[in-house]
């Protein structure tokens, strides 16, 4: 049986078997999670079962395919200066050198696997007052900046620190009844970064 | 809504124009519904706008700002969706079979296209391929399964999160486990790749 046999079976038997409604579909987070590359195996592989058999799930999943793609495009681009002065120094040091930094991909690794925690606030913490964020160290991280982003996704507030804690307070604006999203971003030492998971808090 | 400042609009209009590029080259590549990537880049365009008019400074509106615009966008646009309950993302397109959809005889027996040496109706192919796919291992399952939905090697190895060579050893594995599997139910291959 070849695959194109195979395949037709297959659109058959999803077509077959779709839910009937979205009722048991995994959370449009989990699919970015499966497109940005940080899902968990486990749990990767259950939405992925989930998707292949679910029409909804699998354009949803192509959709946010296609913007996290397009970013990872756009960003080296914005690199480049900086990615040019480095070359042109190191230009001066040895044309071997030069061949591997001008070939090297700066490493962003994302999520629990790269060692950027978030402990606090706690997933889904409904606080009282503007948090202080606290991060595990990650090792060779040169520098933090952590992100605060409103409902909209809008950027409220950017910090830079050395530590792996810092106070919202006084910072920026948080108004109560809504939900913030925030992460982290390690520059390392030796060049590239890593970056957290997002984390989610409310105030109350 | 009152216009940013000439060189504010001309970097972001750069900016937003490259994106766009970007997103719908990656578009066509993921078969994703242009008519929802429009709407999709109208709206990061108004969070950009909105987000200057707001007091951000244009020079830091870098790439990773408009990305993560463009998820939340993205995001919403689903969660909006499912709430209203609407026909989701141009739903019909998995529905519709990527081949000739194949006929009963009539006999009721699968056409020798399907390469079945047996009389075996739609339904029950169906059940055992679904009787074969269950008793795989997870990750080769999900693997073959994303192949045989007309996915590439590339786009599984990232959605697996892993090396594109591993899940090449996975789809190739696995497809051999599941004709193994369905020959020994009896749905037997003839030959025919």
């Amino acid at each position: 049986m070849n695959d194109d046999t195979l395949r037709t079976l297959h659109d058959q038997l999803v077509a077959r078997r779709a839910p009937s409604d979205r009722a048991r579909c995994p959370e449009p987070d989990d699919l970015l999670a499966i497109a940005e590359r940080r899902l968990a195996e486990a749990r990767r592989l259950v939405v992925l079962e989930h998707v292949v058999g679910c029409a909804a799930c699998r354009n949803e999943l192509d959709l946010l395919r296609t913007v996290v793609d397009a970013g990872g495009d756009l960003t080296p681009a914005h690199r480049a200066p900086w990615l040019a002065l480095a070359a042109a120094i190191v230009l001066m040091v040895g044309a071997g050198t030069l061949w591997r930094l001008a070939n090297r991909e700066e490493p962003v690794v994302r999520g629990a696997d790269a060692g950027a925690v978030l402990v606090a606030p706690a997933a889904g913490d409904a606080l009282d007052a503007p948090p202080v964020l606290i991060w595990h160290r990650i090792d060779g991280a040169r520098d933090y900046r952590v992100e605060v982003l409103g409902a909209g996704g809008a950027l409220l507030v950017a910090l830079e620190t050395a530590d792996t804690t810092v106070s919202l307070a006084g910072r920026t604006e948080l108004p109560p009844g809504a939900e913030y999203s925030w992460w982290v971003r390690a520059r390392l030492s030796q060049g590239g970064e890593r970056r957290s998971e997002i984390g989610r808090f409310r105030v109350r | 809504m009152s216009p940013p400042p000439d060189d504010v609009s001309v970097a972001l209009e750069r900016l937003l124009a490259r994106y766009a590029g970007l997103v719908r080259s990656a578009a066509r590549s993921h078969r994703a519904d242009e008519a929802t990537v429009d709407e999709i880049l109208q709206e990061v365009r108004i969070r950009l706008w909105r987000a200057i008019e707001r007091g951000e400074k244009a020079d830091a509106l870098p790439a990773s700002y408009v990305y993560r615009a463009a998820v939340s966008a993205t995001l919403d646009l689903i969660r909006g969706r499912r709430r209203k309950r609407e026909v989701p993302l141009e739903e019909s397109r998995l529905e519709e079979p990527r081949l000739e959809e194949p006929r009963l005889d009539d006999a009721g027996a699968i056409p020798a296209s399907l390469g079945t040496d047996r009389t075996v109706d739609e339904e029950a192919a169906m059940e055992l391929l679904d009787q074969a796919l269950a008793g795989m291992v997870a990750t080769r399952r999900v693997a073959v399964r994303l192949h045989l939905a007309g996915y590439h090697l590339r786009e599984i190895a990232a959605m697996m999160d892993s090396s594109e060579a591993r899940a090449r050893n996975l789809v190739y594995r696995g497809l051999a486990d599941l004709r193994t599997r369905l020959t020994s139910m009896g749905l037997n291959p003839r030959g025919r790749g």
